[in-house]
């Protein structure tokens, strides 16, 4: 991975350096100027080991998440990278046909044949540039495949229709879609030869007259080994070949392109598959391999395409970095996914955060009358920090590598389940940088570093006598001019952040100054002798308030701001800060109200009113405590439930647009009339209700312009009025001029210069995860437009010279994912791809309700795989989808939930601290008749007590958040929208937390349990 | 004295000739030994020892000599190498801890000298907590806690934490708790340690008036002479034995608190 969040890892590695290098020298600097210092604070370290190992488990937390992720990274880039190279070997451009000005594409090579003689001049070409290597040519086309096994090739009647239709029943095994690569020896001497696994060369000569090579991929999926006969069908007809080997996944074997999540595919003569296809003299694109091996051929890509595109032009040809293009692609997901893990890791990191703030406090309240002592007898404040920055720079080395490392281990884990999620096998071997890990260490260390130093600075504010005698500090906010000071700050940089938030409409800036401003305002009231408890809680009413605003009140009072990811960490931040102050202020009132639990708990009132009276008392551990369950909760809360409704909405019924089943049919192997063929087949056609056919020739290989735009890649469907008028389409905005949706579809029927298009064209704003969006998007057109004035765009493909004009005039729902690109009629479809367009390339079928779905999509299925024609059973495909999506939540879940790990520490912290504090009180309990399991009760109820709060808050939380955010405008685009909940998930993760919180608590109420009331007592 | 009552006492809770006694507190021979592994420590030698119901007893000597260890045993806190403690006829040894922690709970009363309040819970609360562990409903508890803190005076005070009060009145507090559930017993470990002379002499005078108001038993560890000669009588130890008591004459107790409280 060479970026993240758009700068340069090695940017990335000497700023993290300097930073840590920053943090060291100032602890030499404490070395040197003040040894003794320095020693006091480090010999804490090794004094108790369980606590150091508790504090350790704390602080690497932060860098366990950076590196996790970053390693995450790497391990992508590596293995799709690796892929890639593995893929394309020695080929790294490809010249295909082109038309226009427009960007050269692949997909041009499966639409639009070039003469065989194009290979001799782009050799010509090329053959004095010392980067090009060799260059060859491939023909390509795909078919269904059948595996007959090892049987007499010469006893295979493929004549009669008949006798192939009962051959077909006999077959081993058979693939709908398979790559066949055609190349002769010339070319594949020049790209480096085609080797089977085993290492050994094979030839054209090799392969005869019927054999082929298969990729491994697709031997794996036709249980294929050497010597098997295969059935393939092109130009809708059979054929018979003979596997004489299995290769990696090359291109050269055949590994063109992905066929689902494999690279399916064969590679034979040249003239064999021209011959099959009906192609003589034709072939579909022109492989350069650069110099070099397949990883360093890459880098002269930019040269090779500068130095020849221009000529290449006069010939209509283009030239595609098709190797670049995928290395880069590869390098995008995998800073996308980085990006994304951290985003969500920043709840996580926060936690961690709390965690190192809550024991730096509490080893400050442990050594309190030890540092009291030290004033007293002339230490200064600075070197009261000093020592704790010792000490804590201690932890945070140690803490760092062990993070470091664990993190690299948990993003094997990570590649591996999306190994499994996404291709389908658990094959990723973990690849983590160097460079990787010392980055995590260094921006873990750092940050542990200054969360040590400012915890430290607000520990060593303590009263000199007060610690001495290890009474309670009497802290008094009411004329504390520090408080002040900052008070006035916050009001001031809030209004400022406001100001300038209001006035560029950036979300960030304005909510932070909006937030701040009202507790700066506490503060200075509190100044003034107000009750911080009135005060406070007034404040964090403010901040929910503020924070879940629906989405229109909002806009009304300060009009539209605009934000992204980072919003729903901010928001995270503020809602739990807000709660948190609501619920630590107002803790009393939980105490009173069991004074109402009366009857009900009479046996336990007892333990439970210590349960409540405790947490009170400590406001400042317990709302530490509280907030980080809390943050952990609403993060994983908001996370499922936003995942779940987007599930819900782009996956849910309305995606199938009102059809049953898909049927996919190759271009090669056209079913000329679907019906008719489905008859010829067996199938009874009786519960057919409605055909709808379209096509899209070419893939990816047409293009879009805005005026004066640039051409960006698109996908144009053509579609036939069955199609159109059975579909159940709904269009999200519509031209001026079309009032309702018939209108459009009506348009769209009888004009070939009208198209309408899918919501994805819409520009969203943000920049997403860093991937960055090189498809095409419309201009003037919002998610919240209702209706606009149609725009007139530019469509280029590799059939035509002048870029083809057609008119906008509806934008699909963006509830009907399967629709997906611009959609013309098949007339307007023939004028883009004028001589390839095929009648049908997907057939719609829509079946009465209560047919056997699947059973129907299965006998089509059959009926039509000699060609290679693939049905769907639609609304499976969808669940699949959804699965998929459900999978990646649990990753994302089980990741975001390391931040449960540290919740769960904290409340071993502040529960071992508490039995050391309360040991003359816990005596004293046992005095007036505590039980040891009363008092062993008491310690798990607060702890409880502690952990509810925090998850019920933040579950809160995130359920209101949820609810805003998929309520709002932005969202459901003014429709009537009900949100679902995953409470299944919900719960469950409730229910973890608080257990698995209660276990951690257990230990240290055992050992409250176990002090005994006498020596207790004799402590004073 | 001492040894003489505890060898008469051949069934506890019956005098010598067989007849109900009102010997409400009986140790025989209580040896404790603190073993910390390098070296034994022996803070009670053979302690035998009795207590009448309604008695006000003080147990006086030097620091280190065994007092709060003496107190800690008797009223079952802590546990004795050998010898035998009966309380109200009952074996303390034969007492599981959660029976011995039952009988605390309805039985005795403490008041120590650092108050031993908890800091978290209002001077109420405090008071209120023996009943609730007794297990009464919150409502009469609140109520009762309420006429235990009227009795120390302490009424208007109910609502404030332990931080809010004087150490007369956290001490005044703990009584409250102390009496709260009607203990036949009171142990009382240097309840004037902490206080100021006006105040320790009021503390004293209130404890001196629940004894004879609610004929309660109290058994307090002092320093302080002035509060052994408010008690009925006067245990002195030395080296964790008992050496020697005294019985103290009513008159004498009204001029010395007439004397402390001047």
């Amino acid at each position: 991975m060479d970026k993240l969040f758009g700068i340069s890892m090695n940017t990335w590695l000497v700023v993290m350096l300097i930073l840590l290098a920053v943090c060291l020298v100032t602890v030499a600097w404490i070395w040197l100027r003040h040894r003794v210092i320095f020693k006091l604070g480090v010999r804490n370290i090794p004094r108790r080991k369980s606590q150091t190992a508790l504090i350790v488990i704390g602080l690497m937390l932060a860098t366990l998440i950076i590196s996790a992720a970053l390693g995450t990274g790497d391990t992508l880039t590596h293995w799709i990278g690796g892929s890639v190279y593995k893929q394309f070997g020695p080929v790294d451009e490809v010249v295909v046909h082109t038309s226009g000005d427009a960007k050269p594409s692949a997909g041009a090579a499966l639409s639009v044949r070039i003469p065989e003689s194009q290979l001799q001049y782009v050799r010509d070409q090329t053959k004095n540039d010392p980067n090009v290597d060799g260059v060859g040519g491939l023909l390509a086309a795909q078919s269904p495949v059948l595996n007959m096994g090892q049987v007499d090739l010469a006893k295979l009647d493929l004549t009669s229709p008949a006798a192939f239709e009962q051959i077909i029943k006999t077959a081993k095994q058979s693939e709908p879609v398979v790559n066949v690569a055609g190349i002769d020896e010339q070319s594949l001497k020049d790209l480096g030869g085609l080797k089977t696994k085993d290492g050994k060369p094979v030839t054209i000569a090799d392969m005869g007259s019927n054999g082929v090579v298969l990729t491994s991929d697709a031997a794996d999926q036709l249980q294929a080994v050497k010597g098997d006969i295969l059935l393939i069908t092109l130009n809708n007809q059979p054929h018979a070949v003979k596997v004489v080997g299995i290769a990696d996944n090359t291109v050269l074997a055949g590994a063109i392109q992905n066929t689902g999540q494999k690279l399916e595919g064969m590679s034979m003569p040249l003239a064999n598959l021209q011959a099959m296809m009906g192609a003589p003299g034709q072939i579909s694109a022109i492989a350069i391999s650069n110099k070099g091996d397949s990883r360093a051929g890459v880098k002269l890509t930019d040269e090779i395409v500068n130095a020849h595109k221009s000529a290449f032009l006069t010939q209509e040809l283009g030239i595609v970095p098709l190797k670049q293009d995928a290395v880069k692609q590869a390098d995008q997901i995998a800073q996308g996914m980085v990006a994304f893990f951290i985003i969500f890791g920043l709840f996580s990191i926060a936690v961690g955060i709390l965690l190192i703030v809550l024991i730096f406090t509490m080893l400050a309240a442990e050594r309190r009358s030890e540092m009291g002592m030290a004033r007293a007898v002339g230490a200064q404040r600075r070197q009261l920090i000093q020592q704790f920055i010792a000490e804590g720079t201690g932890y945070a080395l140690i803490a760092g590598l062990v993070g470091a490392l664990l993190g690299a281990l948990a993003a094997g884990l990570i590649s591996g389940f999306m190994g499994l999620l996404f291709a389908g096998s658990l094959d990723v071997t973990p690849h983590v940088t160097l460079r990787s890990i010392v980055i995590a260490y260094c921006l873990g260390t750092v940050i542990t570093f200054i969360a040590v130093a400012l915890s430290s600075w607000r520990v060593s504010r303590l009263n000199v006598v007060a610690a001495v005698r290890d009474i309670p500090d009497s802290y008094n906010p009411h004329k504390n001019k520090r408080q002040l000071m900052w008070g006035v700050l916050m009001v001031i940089g809030g209004a400022i952040l406001t100001a300038l938030g209001h006035n560029s409409h950036q979300a960030f800036s304005f909510y932070t100054g909006m937030s701040l401003i009202p507790l700066g305002i506490a503060a200075i009231l509190t100044y003034f002798g107000l009750k911080p408890r009135l005060v406070l809680t007034l404040a964090g009413l403010y901040l929910l308030a503020l924070w879940l605003l629906p989405e229109s009140v909002a806009d009304k009072l300060w009009g539209k701001t605009n934000g992204n990811i980072e919003m729903f960490f901010l928001s995270g931040i503020f809602l739990v800060a807000a709660a948190t102050l609501i619920i630590v202020q107002n803790l009393r009132a939980l105490l009173a109200l069991t004074q109402r639990l009366g009857g009900a708990m009479r046996g336990k009132i007892a333990s439970i009113r210590m349960a409540v009276a405790y947490p009170g008392a400590t406001p400042g551990r317990t709302g530490m405590t509280i907030a980080m369950f809390s943050l952990i909760v609403f993060s994983l809360v908001m996370v499922a439930t936003l995942v779940t409704n987007f599930s819900k909405l782009f996956l849910g019924t309305e995606a199938t647009a009102g059809w049953t089943i898909r049927v996919d049919v190759p271009q090669d192997n056209p079913v000329a009339n679907f019906e008719q063929a489905l008859k010829q087949r067996g199938i009874d056609v009786a519960p057919i209700q409605a055909i709808g056919t379209t096509a899209q020739p070419g893939a990816f290989s047409t293009q879009f312009r805005n005026p004066n735009g640039a051409w960006k890649p698109g996908l144009v469907t053509g579609a036939d009025a069955s199609f159109l008028d059975n579909s159940k389409i709904e269009f999200q905005a519509r031209a001026n001029g079309y009032d309702s949706d018939q209108a459009i579809i009506n348009a769209l029927k009888s004009d070939p210069n009208v198209a309408i298009i899918d919501a994805s064209a819409i520009p969203q704003g943000g920049g997403g995860f860093g991937g960055g969006n090189d498809n095409y998007q419309l201009e003037g057109i919002t998610a919240n437009t209702k209706t606009f004035a149609a725009p007139t765009i530019d469509v280029i493909s590799p059939e035509i010279q002048t870029p083809r004009k057609v008119k906008i005039i509806g934008v699909i729902d963006q509830k009907i994912t399967s629709m997906f690109g611009l959609y013309v009629n098949d007339a307007g479809l023939k004028q883009i791809f004028p001589s390839n367009a095929p009648a049908a390339m997907h057939y719609y079928v829509k079946v009465a309700p209560g047919t056997d779905t699947k059973a129907y999509t299965l006998s089509i299925k059959h009926a039509l795989l000699p060609n290679g024609a693939q049905a769907v059973d639609i609304k499976q495909e969808l669940k699949d989808a959804q699965k998929q999506s459900s999978s990646f939540l649990y990753i994302l879940e089980g990741f975001m939930g390391l931040g449960l790990i540290v919740g769960i520490a904290a409340v071993g912290v502040v529960a071992f601290r508490a039995v050391i504090e309360r040991r003359q009180s816990i005596g004293m309990l046992r005095a007036l008749g505590f039980q040891r399991s009363m008092v062993q009760e008491s310690f798990v109820i607060e702890s409880a007590v502690i952990v509810l709060l925090g998850v019920l808050s933040g579950a809160v939380l995130g359920i209101a958040l949820a609810y805003i955010l998929l309520t709002s405008n932005s969202f459901t685009n003014g429709e009537k929208v009900t949100v679902t909940y995953p409470w299944v998930q919900i719960v469950l993760l409730m229910a973890v937390a608080v257990v698995a919180a209660l276990l951690m608590s257990w230990l240290p109420a055992r050992q409250a349990s176990r002090v005994h009331p006498a020596e207790a007592l004799r402590y004073e | 004295m001492f040894g003489r009552s505890a060898q008469r006492g051949a069934l506890v809770g019956k005098g010598a000739d067989g007849s109900e006694s009102d010997v409400i507190i009986r140790a025989q021979d209580v040896v404790k030994v603190y073993d910390t592994g390098s070296s034994k420590v022996e803070a009670l030698r053979g302690v035998s020892f009795e207590v009448q119901r309604g008695e006000m007893v003080a147990v006086m000597g030097p620091s280190g000599c065994g007092k709060t260890t003496l107190l800690n045993c008797l009223s079952g806190l802590d546990s004795v190498t050998s010898g035998e403690i009966w309380l109200e006829g009952q074996d303390l040894a034969t007492m599981s801890d959660k029976k011995r922690t039952n009988y605390r709970a309805q039985r005795m009363g403490f008041v120590f000298q650092v108050y031993n309040l908890l800091p978290v819970l209002s001077a109420v609360e405090n008071v209120e907590l023996p009943l609730l562990l007794g297990g009464m409903r919150t409502g009469p508890a609140r109520q009762r806690a309420l006429d235990a803190l009227e009795t120390v005076g302490l009424r208007e005070w109910a609502g404030h934490r332990p931080a809010e009060l004087s150490g007369g009145q956290r001490q005044r507090v703990t009584i409250a708790r102390s009496l709260v559930n009607n203990p036949a017993i009171i142990w009382a470990d240097e309840p004037t340690g902490a206080l100021d002379s006006k105040s320790a002499s009021d503390i004293m005078a209130l404890m001196r008036t629940l004894n004879e108001q609610k004929s309660l038993t109290i058994v307090c560890v002092t320093h302080d002479p002035g509060v052994g000669q408010q008690c009925h009588r006067i245990v002195r130890m030395s080296d964790g034995q008992i050496v020697g008591e005294e019985q103290i004459v009513p008159s004498a107790q009204r001029e010395l608190t007439t004397a402390i409280v001047s």
